[in-house]
């Protein structure tokens, strides 16, 4: 099963990147879409990193106004308002300012502000369609919950474009697979970075995981209940298989706010999660192996 | 939805056995820091059999030259809270299509339940579906497995644990280190 493959490895965006390509390829040529791979990131990061101050995005953040973002916004935008009516507002991506007063900042201060307020709603202070987003008033946008996702199906495109059809990419823990040939990939236990907790078999598709525990601070994290201003607790890990890594990382937040059942109304995914007492929850169609 | 359904059982299951397990404990009496009852049949559970617990600690043999004290001699503290062995319960609840059963056995060694059955005595067919959902359920509490030993292509993991987030965690552990 395990083909010899040839691996790009590098850090981008704060994580660590390793995509193993199992066409042949030729040394020029995997130069060349590395070139092209980090190039695409770093263009991602300086229009939509709400964690540097001269990203596209964070201008948003000083002053109300019409700013013209890339295409490349719409897919993501579009995912985003899907998300926040399925999830009634609980997933959006005007959490930024609670974020940031949280303590989860571009310096990673990790000193929450005396009080949270929760955030405002969505068409009560932004609105985006055909590429403009206008802000009423000065917001940050936080495109957290799917960004990196969104940028794993970009990064696979660039492989597309240069004709590789098998590979795996891993962007810290969120992974995409294309190719004949299903990879067996663990979920790692949200307790024990050295154990996984089950196996499931990745053809063709996504999967995604989410846990608050991992960057936890203060008695916070990262995951915020923006209607209560306080993090997440029902939910300590969860993993979304879907057709996108777009899909498969948004859902895998919107399950710490609202049940599978909801979202598969809409939504075409299989899950696995845990809650804090280690009880698990999987969608039928999982096809994996849970350890219990 | 399938999934809905089974998810809203296991959760009901779930607190319906710890509701069971506090009878239960209540009942025989298991509790010995509580005034000792007799073990009688409650309104709505009722003891059907209970092993004898094992003895855990041999008495402890006086060996020293006993000192003169005004104090009374202390009674010796339990270090468990409950007695070891096996303990069966029936809880019986309300539904709408009547009363119905469900039979719950568990070990319990050194205050912690080693094992446990749950035997469904459902009349209607309702219950019956809810209790076998339940008891194929409520056990599931994942584990985990060495990651060396699953022969896996890759992990999926949320430790995307950004490298300026580990660096401040450090910084702020300096700073609270005495």
């Amino acid at each position: 099963m395990t083909t010899s493959a040839q691996r790009l490895a590098f850090e981008a965006i704060g994580t660590h990147w390793e995509i193993d390509i199992y066409d042949e390829q030729s040394p020029a040529e995997l130069a060349e879409l590395e070139r092209r791979i980090t190039k695409r990131i770093a263009t991602f990061d300086q229009h939509y990193s709400r964690f540097r101050n001269d990203s596209l995005i964070m201008q948003a953040s000083r002053e109300p106004g019409r700013y013209k973002l890339p295409a490349d916004a719409t897919p993501l935008f579009e995912l985003y308002r899907r998300l926040y009516t399925a999830t009634h507002g609980k997933v959006t991506p005007l959490v930024g300012n609670l974020l940031v007063d949280a303590g989860y900042d571009p310096e990673y201060s990790l000193r929450p502000a005396h009080q949270l307020k929760p955030v405002p709603a969505w068409d009560d202070v932004m609105h985006y369609a055909d590429g403009i987003l206008t802000v009423k008033q000065p917001v940050i946008i936080d495109l957290g919950a799917a960004g990196k996702g969104y940028l794993i199906d970009l990064v696979a495109g660039i492989l597309r474009a240069g004709g590789v059809t098998s590979y795996l990419i891993d962007a810290g823990g969120d992974l995409l697979h294309r190719g004949d040939q299903p990879a067996r990939i663990g979920l790692e236990h949200p307790q024990d970075p050295t154990q996984a907790v089950g196996v499931v078999m990745l053809g063709n598709e996504s999967i995604c995981a989410s846990a608050g525990n991992r960057r936890a601070w203060a008695g916070l994290h990262h995951i915020m209940d923006p209607h209560q201003a306080k993090p997440t607790t029902d939910v300590l890990a969860t993993w979304v298989i879907a057709q996108s890594a777009l899909l498969a990382d948004g859902l895998a937040t919107a399950l710490f706010f609202t049940p599978a059942g909801e979202l598969r109304k809409q939504f075409d995914f299989e899950y696995f999660l845990i809650r804090p007492d280690l009880s698990s929850e999987q969608s039928s169609g999982l096809q994996a192996e849970i350890f219990a | 939805m399938p999934i809905f359904s089974r998810v809203t059982a296991l959760k009901a299951g779930t607190i319906a056995s710890l509701g069971l397990f506090v009878m239960l404990v209540r009942s025989t009496g298991a509790f010995q820091d509580a005034p000792s009852e007799p073990a009688t049949a409650q309104q709505d559970s009722t003891l059907t059999a209970a092993t004898t617990p094992t003895p855990t600690e041999a008495p402890a043999t006086p060996s020293a030259t006993p000192v003169p004290t005004r104090t009374p001699t202390p009674v010796p503290k339990p270090t468990t809270k409950f007695r070891n062995g096996t303990y069966t319960a029936t809880g019986t609840y309300r539904t709408p299509g009547g009363n119905e059963s469900i039979r719950v056995t568990l070990t319990i060694s050194n205050d912690v339940v080693t094992n446990s059955t749950v035997t469904s005595l459902a009349q209607g067919n309702t219950t019956k579906a809810f209790q076998q959902d339940f008891i194929a359920n409520y056990r599931s509490l994942v584990v985990g497995r060495q990651l060396d030993q699953l022969n896996l292509t890759k992990v999926s993991s949320s430790s995307l644990t950004p490298n300026g987030f580990n660096r401040a965690t450090d910084t702020i552990e300096g700073q609270a280190r005495l």
